[in-house]
């Protein structure tokens, strides 16, 4: 088992290197000039652009930007945000809570959603139940973010009054939750329910109904148990995502976080914040991942590390 | 008062022909603002602003975003009010050199900064040596100096601010209370240059108190602010305790926002929204005609078919302004007509008269040039269609609604939508027939930036004068207008200009930039600051 985990966290550095070596690359063959960029099409003169290239490194040839990067990197530093002059790690901290706390919220009610719509829809398949379920499902699935958050602003922040639109403490949390999780809610009911109908045909449930089991402990124990493998590994993607997928979330509920910081950075050029962030997602990408694995492991018995 | 003399009314229509109505509004409205003058002391204002901001040193800034912020807690020398006239602000008197190239200021005595330290000489020598060191990276304050040579102290509250050209831009400029206003060398000694920038230290009515960035910043009233420019009604502190700027990108949100009362003005209201607000029993809106240049479409002069200059005229005939704006803006913004708009000081109302619509023109102008209509109605010469190649980021509903125009004439206008980063690139390579600009901008020296023949972009070097049109004539009225002091004979050279650029269809002026503000009637004395964009918190009250 330990062994098994230092093998799987090894090979996260490489993964770890080549993302951002990526990331490094794509950055800088796309067109477009940070310091231009940054100016968003102020008439500034040519003294102001030469003082920032200056001071944002930029007039140093790309390997020599390359060279810098990773061995400071490396010891964890990251620059200077091209924006604000922040350190990048002071930058990226005041966005995380944020973050996570909407990746959290958002998470829990998308498994407890899509849990609850999967198991009903695949207990009575092909029933009102199902059809409800599904529908649900499906506008998760297929609403755009930004679409269900303006109409949730609109009934139930500004007619119905019930939540604060941008304000702030916890209810503040609960419009934007429901817009994150709703994603997952569509995604995770749609795989359960039909897991759960494959397994009902499975023979050990007529067994397990077959020696008496009450149908509540048939469900419980032998039909989901054993639903909830693909589940598992569904909700580890998920998790990747929503620490970095809240960009049009952020943004319509005015919050903040790292997505929102992403797309700012990606679109100004601000490479020292894109390279951080890329580290950020792929690091949280490859340790899901490994969670995910590893709850394999306590949730099948046949699944052995060696 | 400010609501009908900032909004809705231009300086110019002012003096016009509307003035006896005016001057009866804004003596009424002054009755009314009167009367609630005090309003709550403890009031609290939270305005919604468009944009996430990434400094709040007026030395550093290019955003008129951050702008919102910094002239809430920072002043200048002088203080240019939207009738475009200057005040005492800082500085108590100011005498220009003969030679046009210093001007003397003698400063106000009884002023202090947020942190205690005394605003003197030294103080303003400092800002100013600052902003033109390379170090700090200065993004708009350094321009706004110009040719600037130095600052010497003459005696505590006494300094020459010297340039090593005449420069007719330097009031305006040094008035500008949000690039050139004067920080606190103590703050900036302490803190250093980064450290500043998220904790201003200026002499303002509001003082910073917190920013949590990409949510909002935080000010509060200065309680030993007596220092009001006297063209403010109100001396003494600011009215408002706190004042909080909420950053909501999102227009749908912003709006949103501001009818259930979480903040009480919001900037860039959609212009389908501002007439639902100005029906309204508790809310309304005032929208400022924005000084600078116009939203307009740069003609390239070098590329097919746009270097032929009857075809840039027919174009700029081909389309109906006041309609295409009415279309997309429903009234909200005002169709231009010249390189700079109407509230910017030396317009030349000559440039109204010069190209109206007028198709029938611009199809004879198109065929004196060779392109007759071919299929489809689009023009042809040799075999190829007449194409223009259009590159947006601006606005892009505005551009749709020009291309039916064009059309109409046998122009087939490509509209091509770009991001930033691949515009600069089509700008420097030359890949395009127009692009968009507009700037928000209170000195008509913002000519130089589109058409002086050194700003023509070059691979690498990406710059404004997308019309890639270089004269000896043109530098020469250009600078003579930039070091012309005596604003009479300033105002001659830039009509001069306004004509010559539109005489060889450089440019295409399409509409006023619009800054439609909306807010809870429960808020008064909201004005706009010199440029109407910005709005300045120091008089308002909420009732």
């Amino acid at each position: 088992m330990l062994r098994y985990l230092a093998r799987k966290l090894l090979w996260t550095a490489p993964v770890l290197f080549a993302a951002t070596t990526c990331a490094f690359l794509v950055l800088h063959l796309i067109p477009g000039d940070p310091v231009n960029l940054m100016l968003s099409g102020r008439p500034a003169s040519e003294k102001v652009r030469e003082n920032l290239r200056a001071k944002l490194g930029l007039n140093r040839p790309l390997p020599e930007q390359y060279a810098h990067f990773v061995l400071h990197a490396a010891r964890g530093d990251f620059g200077q945000s091209f924006a604000t002059g922040q350190p990048v790690s002071q930058v990226i901290a005041q966005q995380l809570p944020a973050s996570l706390q909407l990746a959290g919220s958002g998470f829990l009610i998308g498994v407890a959603g899509g849990l609850l719509l999967g198991i009903a829809a695949g207990l009575y398949p092909n029933t009102v139940i199902d059809g409800i379920a599904m529908f649900i499902a499906l506008v998760g699935i297929s609403m755009p973010g930004y679409w269900t958050a303006m109409l949730l602003i609109y009934v139930f922040g500004l007619r119905l009054g019930w939540v604060p639109i941008v304000g702030s403490g916890l209810p503040v949390l609960i419009l934007p939750s429901i817009v994150f999780g709703s994603y997952a809610i569509g995604n995770l009911a749609r795989l359960v329910r039909s897991s759960i109908i494959d397994v009902r045909g499975e023979d050990y449930i007529r067994t397990a109904r077959a020696k008496g089991l009450p149908e509540r402990r048939v469900v419980l124990r032998h039909a989901l148990r054993n639903a909830l493998f693909p589940v598992v590994a569904m909700m580890g993607l998920l998790l990747g995502l929503f620490i970095g997928g809240g960009v049009i979330t952020e943004t319509v509920f005015a919050r903040q976080g790292v997505g929102a910081l992403l797309v700012t950075s990606i679109l100004t050029k601000d490479y020292p914040v894109v390279q951080a962030l890329i580290l950020l997602t792929t690091a949280a990408y490859v340790f899901a991942n490994v969670l995910v694995d590893l709850l394999y492991g306590v949730l099948d018995p046949r699944v052995r590390y060696g | 008062m400010s609501k009908m003399r900032d909004g809705r009314l231009s300086r110019r229509s002012l003096l016009g022909g509307a003035a006896a109505a005016a001057l009866a509004g804004s003596a009424l409205s002054e009755l009314v603002s009167e009367a609630s003058a005090q309003g709550r002391a403890d009031a609290a204002v939270t305005w919604g602003e468009d944009q996430d901001y990434a400094t709040l040193d007026p030395r550093v800034t290019q955003s008129r975003h951050e702008a919102q912020a910094i002239m809430q807690m920072f002043e200048s020398l002088l203080f240019l009010d939207t009738d475009g006239k200057f005040y005492p602000w800082l500085a108590q008197r100011w005498e220009y050199s003969k030679d046009g190239k210093s001007i003397m200021f003698v400063l106000r005595r009884d002023v202090k900064f947020h942190d205690g330290t005394p605003f003197n000489a030294e103080a303003v020598k400092f800002t100013f040596d600052t902003i033109v060191d390379p170090k700090l990276g200065s993004q708009g304050a350094i321009d706004f100096l110009g040719p600037y040579k130095s600052t010497d102290v003459l005696g505590p509250y006494t300094v020459r601010v010297n340039w090593t050209e005449p420069f007719a831009a330097a009031l305006t400029n040094l008035s500008n209370p949000w690039l050139l206003s004067i920080v606190s060398p103590t703050a900036v000694r302490r803190l250093g240059n980064d450290g500043f920038a998220r904790n201003p230290v200026g002499t303002g009515p509001f003082k910073f108190v917190e920013w949590v960035p990409r949510v909002r910043v935080v000010m509060e009233r200065n309680e030993e602010y007596r220092w009001a420019p006297r063209v403010f009604r109100r001396q003494g502190p600011a009215a408002l305790r706190r004042l909080v700027i909420r950053i909501i990108p999102d227009a749908t949100t912003r709006v949103a926002a501001l009818e259930k009362g979480e903040i009480d003005v919001c900037d860039q209201v959609p212009p389908i929204e501002v007439r639902r607000f100005q029906g309204s029993r508790d809310f309304d809106v005032m929208v400022g005609d924005v000084s600078g240049i116009p939203l307009s479409h740069l003609i390239n002069t070098q590329a097919p078919p746009t270097n032929d200059l009857r075809v840039r005229q027919a174009y700029m005939y081909a389309i109906n302004r006041p309609q295409v704006v009415q279309q997309v803006f429903f009234g909200v913004a005002k169709p231009a007509y010249g390189p700079i708009t109407p509230t910017t000081p030396g317009y030349w109302p000559g440039v109204e008269k010069m190209y109206p619509y007028d198709p029938a023109k611009a199809r004879q102008l198109l065929d004196e040039a060779g392109w007759k209509v071919g299929s489809g109605g689009i023009r042809e010469k040799n075999g190829r269609p007449l194409e223009i190649h259009f590159i947006t980021l601006l606005e892009p509903d505005l551009e749709v609604a020009v291309q039916a125009a064009a059309k109409e004439v046998g122009i087939k206008l490509n509209v091509e939508t770009v991001t930033k980063a691949k515009q600069d690139e089509m700008v420097m390579h030359a890949q395009y027939n127009i692009g968009e600009i507009r700037w928000v901008a209170v000195d008509p020296s913002v000519l130089d930036i589109p058409f002086f023949s050194r700003n023509i972009p070059a691979p690498g070097k990406f710059k404004f004068n997308w019309s890639r049109y270089g004269s000896p004539e043109l530098d020469r009225l250009l600078r003579q207008a930039d070091g012309q002091v005596d604003v009479k004979q300033r105002q001659q050279t830039l009509a001069q200009i306004q004509k010559y650029v539109l005489d060889r269809a450089l440019m295409f002026p399409v509409h006023v930039s619009a800054q439609p503000i909306g807010f809870r009637r429960i808020v008064r004395n909201l004005k706009f600051a010199q440029g109407y964009w910005q709005v300045l918190f120091y008089e308002a009250t909420v009732s």
